[in-house]
């Protein structure tokens, strides 16, 4: 598989999420004030439900706005980019990779691993073709077929081969495993780990999985949108 | 940036639906087609076939019956016009031809209509397609469409078959023979259908002069001697003194300055005389009323199934709106999400579109027939530009509508839309 460039440089500042409430107060869904991910690195953040892990995803990947602060991915200043650029950034800079797998039934297999390249060419390149199929062979899921009667397993791994298909200096993924079998989930997060270890990619994952987290050397908790990097006291889960 | 493989795979996915909305808007479409050409090819048929008519003579009545009734062969009751009048027209400045036409008996469906050569040859201007054109009182010239051929012998039965006379005098055999000499080319008009003969035999099975001097045996014997009726002379000049009435009379005039004049002067007189395209255009000033009604039906069916249409849409893209976001998540543009549903939304009105424009055409197509069955008038639809805008202009407002659902897909914030709340 080709090599990709090396893994991004996160640096996020000063982020504040907030929604208004129908009661006229506002929500703060995430308060962060610095985030710092080196490139190259595999990094978990964890917490339970609701805590702001998709918004602090959203935010990081550029699909949604902070009422303040900054995101850096190296030079990049993703809410100083207009949202067209913002877009291109994030169709070739990172993958994603969803708890639902968000896969096209309508699409085989290969059609949609192919599909971030119909967003920017009306040909696929044949060396982006011949990339998909590879990936397809990677995560040992068949080109053809219906894509709907694959298996839970085998759609996040199709899910896992389109975020792969520009071969992303990000990988970010929100609850890869969490509606896999344990079976299943082992086999995504093994292809997950290589592939970005092979390509150099940062690795930012979102799950309240500590066996999956406990694989990232950095490990990040994140509890009422407020990050901390230690794990936090065990009465103040339960309270 | 490509959406149309994913347009095309989304349409298959759901080609239920798609081909139900298709369906819908063809219909609303097709209406609106079958309409427009039908009333457009009924119009210009019916106009065609009274153009070999300038003028058209009768006793003073209903002119639209007097048109009907020579350029259409509809049966009517029609008073006689003194036979002095036909008599004089042959010797009057300005008249082309001038010929008789009077009605009777029938053989099988198709109406034998007395007249004379002039007729036959629309004065000099039309040639038979087989044959020539009658020269004796028992001989007989057939429209393209009669099931006969030359040589044929045929006796016919008076009055119409379909429709028995009030007085019951249907099928009554007069013993008069006649013999085809010849047929007309095709016209495309009811006049396909009849069989003309000299207007001294219908004269004659009526028990009426010939308008020509009398045979010594005298043409009111009970019993016609063919041999005899041989001697009769057919046509022009007549002896008015012998001239019976005829229902009508053709006129062709050699200008149009002489058909103004000529229909001037056979409105006095106690004759009415009309131009057949003029009636014809005050019939469609009625019948564009029908057809205006009809047409706005059509469109307000047309608006409806695409307000419909538009409905369903929404239904959709609310439905979908996680997987929208999921393409922007991926990286899709905007413009990439805007263009794959307009795209949808703009096949399924395209292709309905165009299959009911198909399905009007064959729809215009069955009426021609049955107008052609019942009339004889030959009603040849076509797909024309008021058609074809008519399409155009739907799918041009459909492309204009399916912007606003596109829109909204447009504005939607994508992270909302991926936690599919």
């Amino acid at each position: 598989m080709a090599k990709a460039a090396r893994g991004a440089r996160l640096v996020a500042e000063n982020i504040v999420v907030a929604y208004p409430l129908p009661t006229g107060d506002e929500l703060t869904a995430l308060k962060i004030e610095r985030l710092e991910i080196p490139s190259g690195s595999h990094t978990a953040v964890c917490g339970p439900s609701g805590s702001g892990k998709t918004t602090l995803l959203h935010v990081l990947c550029g699909i949604e706005a902070p009422r303040s602060g900054q995101v850096c991915w190296d030079a990049v200043d993703l809410f100083a980019l207009g949202e067209a650029a913002r877009d291109r950034w994030r169709r070739h800079a990172v993958g994603l990779v969803f708890q639902q797998f968000h896969l096209f039934p309508s699409l085989s297999p290969l059609e949609n691993v192919l599909l971030p390249a119909r967003f920017s060419a009306f040909r696929v390149d044949a060396a982006v073709a011949r990339r998909a199929r590879a990936l397809l062979d990677l995560v040992e899921v068949r080109v053809v077929g219906n894509t709907a009667r694959l298996s839970r397993g085998e759609m996040q791994r199709v899910a896992l081969a389109r975020a792969l298909l520009f071969a992303p200096p990000i990988l970010l993924a929100d609850e890869p495993t969490a509606s896999l079998d344990a079976e299943a989930a082992a086999r995504v997060a093994g292809l997950m780990f290589s592939a970005c270890r092979e390509t150099g990619a940062s690795l930012l994952l979102v799950t309240h999985d500590a066996a999956l987290a406990a694989r990232c050397p950095q490990v990040m908790h994140l509890a009422a949108g407020r990050l901390s990097s230690a794990a936090p006291e065990p009465l103040s889960v339960a309270s | 940036m490509n959406p149309l493989p994913l347009v095309f795979a989304e349409l298959r996915h759901n080609r239920a639906a798609v081909l139900a909305v298709a369906v819908l808007i063809a219909l609303a479409v097709s209406l609106g087609v079958a309409v427009s050409a039908q009333e457009r090819a009924l119009r210009n048929s019916s106009a065609a076939a009274a153009e070999p008519f300038d003028i058209v003579v009768g006793m003073p009545a209903s002119q639209t019956q007097l048109v009907l009734t020579t350029v259409y062969l509809q049966p009517a009751a029609l008073e006689l016009i003194p036979g002095k009048v036909l008599q004089h027209l042959q010797s009057t400045p300005g008249v082309g031809f001038a010929a008789p036409i009077a009605f009777g008996d029938y053989l099988g469906t198709s109406p034998i209509v007395g007249s004379t050569a002039a007729l036959l040859t629309l004065g000099g201007s039309r040639s038979m397609a087989e044959g020539r054109p009658f020269e004796r009182v028992h001989e007989a010239v057939i429209g393209a469409r009669v099931a006969a051929k030359l040589g044929d012998v045929f006796e016919p039965a008076h009055g119409d078959p379909s429709a028995a006379a009030p007085d019951g005098e249907t099928h009554v055999h007069h013993g008069f023979k006649y013999t085809v000499v010849g047929r007309l080319g095709p016209t495309g008009t009811p006049w396909d259908n009849a069989i003309i003969v000299p207007v001294e035999a219908v004269w004659l099975v009526h028990a009426l002069p010939s308008g020509h001097p009398a045979a010594p045996d005298g043409p009111h014997a009970e019993h016609h001697d063919d041999d005899q009726d041989d001697a009769i002379p057919i046509g022009p000049p007549w002896l008015e003194a012998e001239m019976p009435g005829v229902p009508a009379i053709v006129v062709k005039a050699t200008s149009v300055g002489d058909a103004y004049r000529l229909r001037a002067e056979l409105r006095r007189g106690g004759t009415t005389a009309v131009f057949p395209a003029e009636i014809l255009l005050d019939l469609y000033s009625t019948l564009g009323d029908a057809r205006d009604v009809l047409a706005i039906i059509s469109i307000a069916a047309q608006a409806l199934v695409v307000a419909a249409v538009l409905l369903a849409v929404f239904a959709v893209i609310a439905a979908r709106r996680q997987q929208l976001a999921v393409l922007r998540a991926l990286g899709a543009s905007r413009s990439f999400v805007f263009a794959l549903v307009w795209c949808q939304v703009m096949i399924m009105i395209a292709a309905g579109a165009l299959i009911g424009l198909g399905i009007g055409w064959f729809g215009a197509q069955a009426i021609s027939r049955i107008v052609e069955v019942r009339t004889g008038l030959a009603v040849a639809a076509t797909i024309a530009r008021p058609e074809l805008v008519m399409v155009l202009s739907l799918m041009l407002v459909g492309a204009l509508l399916a912007i606003v659902p596109s829109v909204l897909t447009y504005r939607q914030p994508v992270a909302e839309g991926l936690r599919g709340s």
